[in-house]
Formats: structure tokens, sequence, C-alpha cells
């Protein structure tokens, strides 16, 4: 690795404004949003253009220095965690929407544009970009292609990869390329499907092409209130099993409730220990239709109390409380780390009877919040930061509760990617044939394993790692997780 | 491949084999001793490698068939490759579901490794998505002759690479599926279809843009000639009393009242028999906004057509001699197609039309398939 001599290129290519290698700069890029890890990289670069990006990487290329490409920052599984050797590639700048067609009902941004943007843009033609992580304030559609980023409204619309049509990507030798295209329907192998959720291993997108749905006309939003997580799960079940297809099903326990009130304000039925919220949506006359099956099967599951949000205030009101779970756990304490395990839904009671249990034996306390649609959970262990041993007491739990996950037949990571934090796991999924398989697949793209290093694999080289506060962001209230 | 790979002499000398595996083991130990191999479903779309050597291996999936996991409450089902959609079909419609891509070819015994191989979608694409978008796990033998899974059982997973997308429409290259897990939905309470006709293509477009840009619950959006115009269905799925109602909104948005039809006016859609032996079957997505010049091409060569998902799928009917010069024309417009059937008696298959084959699939053929045991389609 011959770090200056690729920095000498570098500098050649960008004007010096846009390298940044003082320390005030490089720490505002220690962290992403695993907010238990920093690494100080040796330089963060902002290209402008594609053109930019390429000589950034053929630099990085030709001296074997590591690079990771970085959005907002906002992953939670330290996926954008920089390498101690490397250099930062900050996309903020390339943001732009270049393109939006609604005849084709497209849209076709730099790697940099943040996820809502996109949707505030197409909203004049009545369309919108599915995908809605949590954090889609602040979130770029480049971080989420890397990622597959998830959201509330993955049972019935998917996840990102499922809205991406086309890439342009450099990949990590700094050859160009588009794949995939403008239509839904392609000729394959799905080569975009394959780069999307990749997490910066196959190289970086600059520009993706998205579908965009038509806005639903109507929403029918429920809150109810039940007197416990089982009851609730039970309505999960009941809900799905009826055919019924709700575009969002989540469930926060009392804890979680208790975190965003005392956030954001958000009002639970009393005397619940869990609440359910389940969405309809589509055309308005589906959705009437659909709203009077759902009432009969929440009356059926025996509710302590059930909201119906009235108008547009309310449904956002709901979601704000949701929405804001992860961060307003930092309300109840200093420090907490999010899991994302999934299981298969119908096993859902056992996962939680199992958390509760680790989390009464450790006195570790886990709040809960999840995606009961499709399994995806999100266990939220609490933990000081400052007391010794209590980081790897957490994590220990976490690994308790990620193995849980693939016993009853499900997986490691839902939507977060595993990044840094779910490395050692991925092995509990995957035989050494399947992992190597994956390697070969990123040598062959990646010889000296530039792009990203130290993600994804178990033994991969990691970055040393220095605890750290909370993300700077978050803790401004700008960012918060799902 | 070019026709020209397969002279006769190999025809005479050294014709392959036919090995049919009965257990994934057993799939994979042949790979490993194959020289060159051609992965086999049921034998519905020999299109795709018909161009492949006679004296490759024919690796028969057939035997590698039957569900092996159904959970109607989880959304999720796992089958081998050569498992009949048919069979898949029986079993989900005693839950009320359905696999929600609409794969064509059901009734002519498809086999869901071959759809999927295909990146087959069907009409109903429309309502929620195609092949891709309902792929969650698989295991594959790839060209080392290892057994590889990749992805979950799970409707949500984000660990590791995406190799169940990836290798849908893969047709046999890079690796052979042996299983696939796949997401599965509730069927709709009620289908209906209706027709509009007599339109030229500019209105055809613009009426596809007037519905795909409304939340309507469309489940079908299908075109196909009639003389010099052309015709419409709209199929609309979900409960009756509000299909009822958008059939409504649809009249005034169109201005036309929409006819009813029957299903089966256009069940050839679905199962593609209105394309002759004697005729090339190219499928060819499309943006919408190439759609006219495909169908300007299309007449050039005096073929036939059929379109589905509102336009960006169109089913070509190529006569034989048209091939190289369709080829050319698709090239010209940036759109790559992939033969499903040959013309009787032709070598003519694979991808036709622009080429997809660039750096990044190389590099990936290179890790999964270093001695190109699966074969490189054209194009």
């Amino acid at each position: 690795m011959n770090f200056d001599a690729a920095l000498d290129e570098i500098r050649r290519a960008l004007p010096a404004e846009r390298i940044v290698l003082e320390a005030g700069g490089l720490a505002a890029f220690e962290s992403d949003g695993l907010t238990a890890f920093a690494v100080r990289p040796r330089a963060v670069v902002v290209p402008e253009s594609e053109a930019d990006v390429v000589a950034i990487v053929t630099a990085c290329a030709r001296h074997r220095v590591p690079y990771v490409a970085r959005g907002s920052g906002t992953s939670l599984s330290g996926g954008s965690l920089p390498h101690q050797d490397g250099i930062v590639i900050a996309l903020n700048r390339m943001n732009a929407i270049l393109r939006i067609d609604p005849r084709e009902r497209i849209a076709v941004v730099q790697a940099g544009a943040i996820n809502l943007a996109l949707s505030a843009k197409a909203a004049p033609h009545g369309l919108y970009y599915a995908p809605d992580p949590s954090s889609q304030q602040i979130c770029t559609i480049g971080g989420n292609v890397a990622f597959n980023s998830g959201g509330a409204h993955c049972l019935k619309y998917g996840m990102t990869a499922n809205h991406v049509l086309g890439l342009r990507v450099v990949l990590p030798d700094g050859t160009v390329e588009s794949l995939g295209g403008e239509s839904c329907e392609q000729v394959g192998p799905d080569a975009v499907g394959l780069f999307v959720g990749s997490e910066g291993l196959l190289g970086i997108a600059t520009e993706v092409t998205v579908r965009l749905l038509p806005k639903p006309q109507a929403f029918h939003t429920v809150l109810a209130g039940y007197a416990t997580l089982e009851q609730a799960g039970d309505a999960v079940t009941r809900i799905v099993g009826s055919g019924l297809l709700p575009g969002a099903l989540e469930i926060m326990d009392r804890l979680s409730m208790d975190a965003a009130h005392a956030a954001v304000g958000a009002k639970y039925p009393a005397g619940c220990e869990a609440v359910l919220i389940v969405e309809l949506d589509g055309a308005g006359d589906w959705v009437d239709v659909e709203r009077r099956r759902l009432e009969r099967l929440i009356a059926d599951s025996g509710p302590v109390e059930v909201l119906i949000a009235d108008d547009a205030d309310e449904r956002l009101k709901i979601w704000k409380g949701r929405k804001s779970a992860f961060s307003a756990v930092g309300r109840l304490s200093p420090d907490f780390i999010v899991q994302d395990g999934v299981v298969p839904r119908t096993k859902l009671a056992e996962a939680l009877r199992g958390i509760s249990a680790m989390s009464r034996e450790t006195g570790i306390r886990v709040a809960n919040v999840f995606h009961a649609g499709d399994g995806n959970l999100h266990p939220l262990i609490m933990y000081d930061g400052r007391e010794p041993g209590a980081l790897e007491r957490a994590e220990e739990l976490a690994g308790r509760i990620v193995a849980l996950c693939v016993d009853l037949g499900g997986s490691i990571t839902g939507e977060h990617g595993v990044g840094m934090e779910k490395r050692q796991f991925l092995s509990r999924m995957f035989s050494e044939e399947d992992i190597a398989a994956m390697k070969r697949v990123r040598h062959s793209l990646d010889p000296d394993e530039i792009s990203n290093r130290g993600k994804v694999f178990p033994d991969a080289e990691a970055p040393s790692l220095r605890m750290y506060g909370l993300h700077p962001l978050e803790a401004a209230g700008q960012v918060s997780r799902l | 491949m070019n026709p020209s790979n397969a002279t006769e002499a190999d025809a005479a000398s050294n014709r392959g084999r036919v090995e049919r595996p009965e257990t994934p083991d057993e799939a994979a130990r042949i790979v490993a001793a194959s020289e060159r191999i051609v992965v086999v479903g049921r034998g519905t779309k020999p299109g795709p490698r018909a161009g492949d050597p006679v004296s490759a291996i024919r690796l028969d999936l057939s035997a590698l068939s039957g569900i092996l996991e159904y959970e109607p409450t989880e959304f999720t089902l796992t089958a081998r490759a050569g498992t009949p959609l048919r069979e898949l079909r029986a079993a989900l419609e005693e839950n009320g579901q359905y696999l929600p891509f609409d794969p064509p070819l059901v009734d002519a015994g498809a086999s869901l490794g071959g759809t999927l191989a295909c990146g087959l979608s069907g009409p109903g694409r429309v309502r929620f998505g195609g092949a891709r978008d309902f792929v969650l796990g698989l295991r594959f033998v790839d060209g080392h002759g290892t057994i590889v899974r990749g992805g979950g059982k799970v409707v949500k997973n984000a660990a590791g690479f995406d190799f169940p997308k990836f290798f849908v429409g893969a047709c046999g290259e890079f690796g052979a599926v042996l299983e696939w897990t796949v997401k599965v939905f509730p069927l709709p309470p009620v289908r209906r279809s209706f027709v509009v006709d007599g339109l030229d293509p500019a209105r055809a477009v613009d009426t596809i843009v007037r519905l795909t840009t409304r939340p309507l619950d469309l489940d079908a959006l299908d075109l196909r000639p009639e003389g010099e115009r052309i015709a419409m269905r709209i199929r609309m799925a979900g409960e009756p009393e509000s299909i009822e109602r958008q059939v409504g909104t649809i009249a005034s948005l169109l201005n036309v009242e929409p006819a009813e039809v029957g299903a089966i006016a256009w069940y050839e859609l679905d199962d593609l028999t209105w394309c002759g032996a004697d005729r090339t079957l190219v499928r060819v997505p499309t943006p919408l906004g190439k759609f006219s010049a495909l169908l300007a091409a299309i007449d050039a060569e005096g073929a036939d057509w059929r379109a589905s998902a509102g336009g960006q799928l169109v089913w070509v009917s190529l006569p034989a001699e048209g091939f190289a010069s369709f080829g050319r024309r698709m090239a010209a417009l940036g759109l790559t197609g992939l033969t499903i059937r040959p013309s009787s008696g032709s070598p003519r298959g694979g991808r036709i039309g622009s080429s997809i084959e660039r750096t990044f699939l190389t590099r990936v053929r290179q890790a999964l398939d270093p001695q190109g045991r699966f074969g490189v389609l054209d194009a």
C-alpha cells in the first residue's frame, strides 16, 4: 500500500478544498449509525462527478489503498465505518435528482440524493419512491442501494432491491459500467440484483434508476393496544392469515412506547403491554372495503383499546411515534445496540419469549420495536458505555439474540446489513462453501479488497476500533433508526 | 453459441449424454466431472440454450422435483428446481395463494427452475412485481462443482450477496440452481377483465400512462394487434365492490366504456400458443418510450407480437429467416431479447440484440464458473 502516492494522484484530479486531511475535518466521519465504534480515516475526499469517483478509485486501486464510500453515514451495522489506513469517499455532493420521468414511472438520481427528497420531487406527478427507512429524511439512495434498505412497508412493497432497475457503477478497478436498464422487465442474469445489498464490496454506485409508484389514494391506519405482546403477535397472524395484505404491520412493546412518549409525546392506550400499528393503503375504494374486514379481525383479537387515525395528521402522529422509537430509547439509556434479526412470522411469539427470558437472566433491559408483518425484530439492547464491561455484555446478549433468530429459521439481518457489526454471525447462517463463493465473487472484482475492506466476512481484517458515544446527528434528533 | 459450433460431425460422433441426477450431491458430482454442461428442466423453453454444442452433457433436473417446505402463513415456499409449476399452483390454490409474478406456460408443463432461469413473468406481474421480486433463497451447483446456498427462507433478509436475484434470468449460466425459495401472496378475491380496442400505438402508450400513474388495482395490462389497430386488456383484481367502482373511474379516465371479457379470450398470452412452431419466439423487455419503435421493427420483419406488463414486455413471433436482421434492429434500439423457443429445426437461440456481457458479468463468471462449464450465451 502506498497512501501518499494515491493521495498525490487524487490531488492532481480534485481541487484541494475537496480533500480533507486535518483531524478536525476527519473527526466528523469517524462513526456512522453504529455508535459504539469509531475509526479515523487518513483522508476524506468529496467527488462531484462520476469522473472524480473514477479518479479516486483508480488511484486507490493502483496503490492498494482501501476506501469506503459513504452517504449520510446512517448505517446501523457500521457499514460505512472508515478504514484506519484508508480514504472515505463522501458522495453527498453528488445528490442531484437527474430525471423524473412520470410516463415511464422512473427516476434517475445520483448516489448522494436523499431518499425523502426523491419522493418530494416525484409528488407533483402523483408518484413516490416506496422504500422508507426511518432515516429517510437524511439517508441517501446510494446507501440504500449498498445495504438493500427496508422500512415499514416491505411486506407489500419489498425492499430497495425491488425498486432499483438500473445502476451506473464504478468497479474497484475503476471500470465504469451500466447494469440493468429502464424497463421493469429485463434480460438477465440480474446483475443489479447482485450489486444491490453487496455493502460496497463490489464497487460504488454513482447513479441509480429507480421505479416510482403511484401514491396511494387512501390510507387507513389503526393503532390497537393489547394486554400482552403475545396477543399483539396473534393479531398479526390473524390479519396475515385472512388474506389481507396491509402496507405496514408494526409492533411496539411497553418500553418503546414509554420511550416514544418521552421523546415526541406519542400517546398510547393505558394498561397495554404492546401496540399493533396496521396500515392499509391503495386505491380509496379498495381501502374502504378492506378496512371493514380489518376492523372485524382486530375486534376478534381482544384488544384493550383501538384508535383509528381519522385524518392525515393523526396518521402522521402514529408514525412519528413509531419512527422515533429508536432514537427515543436514548432517553431511557445512554447507549444501546439495535439488532435486526428476522424470524418466520409464526415464530415471533417464541422469539419474543426467548428475548425476554435473556433480558431477565442478564438484567439487561431490551425494548422491542418490530416489523411484525415480515418477522423483522429490532430489539434495542440498553447499556451504559461508561460502565466497564457493559458494552461487552450487551454485545454478548445481542449475539445470543441473533443466534436465536437463526435457530428459529430466520436471518441475522433483515434490512441493516452485516457491515462491521454482524460479521462474526455470517457463518451461523451460511456454510464455509457459501461464504467462499461470495468471497470468490468479491475477489474477482476486487483482488486487493480495497472496496469497503473489513466488512461482511467473518475473518475480514477489521479496522481498529474504539468505543464512542451517540451519533452526533442522532443526538441532535436529526437521525432516527429503523 | 454460434450454430457453427454444433457441426454435423459433433452430432454423429459425440452427442452429449443426458444425466438425470436424483439428489443434489449427484448433480454436483456430475458437474465436477463434466467439461461442458447444459442445464435442462422440462423442455418447454429450448430457446436460450438452442445454440449449445450437441456434445455438451445435458443435466436434466426433472428428477429433482417436489415441494420441500411450504408455510402458507409465512408466505414462503421452497421447492426443487424441476418441480412443475402445475404442482405448485395446485398446492398454493388449496391455501388461497399464488405466485404473484404469474409465470406463463404452467399448463405446458414448465418447471419452477426453468421459469426462473429464463426470468419469466406473466401478465399478473403488473400488480406486485416480476420473478426477481419474489425469489428469497436458492441452492446451486457452481462451476467448481460445489453446492452453494444463497439468500434465506424468510420474507426479509439482507445477509450476504443476493445470489437468488442474480440467478433470475441467468439461463443456466454460472451454475445449476437445484432449489428455490419464493415468496407467495394471497389470491385476490376476484379478477375481472376488460377490453379497450381500436388504439394506435401512440394512443395505446398514452392509455397505459393514464392507467399506471394512478393507484388502481391493476392486475394485468396486456396488448395485442387487432388488424391495423391495437387492443388492450385491463385486468383488475380485488374486492368485487371496489373493482366495480374502479371500472367507473377507468371509464371516465379513458372516456370509453371498457367492455368486459372472459379470461379465456386472452388465454393465449399466458400460454404463448399463438406462436407457431415455424416461428422463433423472442421475449423483449423495453421501456415504454421505445414501445412504438419496437412495434415498427416488428412490423418491418413481418412478425407478430403480444405485449404484457403495460407495454414493457413484448413477445415476438419471428419468421425463422428474420432472426439476424431483427437482432440488428433491436441492437440499434439498445434492446436485448431472449429466445424462448427457436423455430422448428433451427439452432438460432440465446440472447439477441444489444450485448449485456460486460466487465461485471465476466468477473462474476470467473468467480463462479472459471472453466466455462455452463457456457456463455450470445449477446
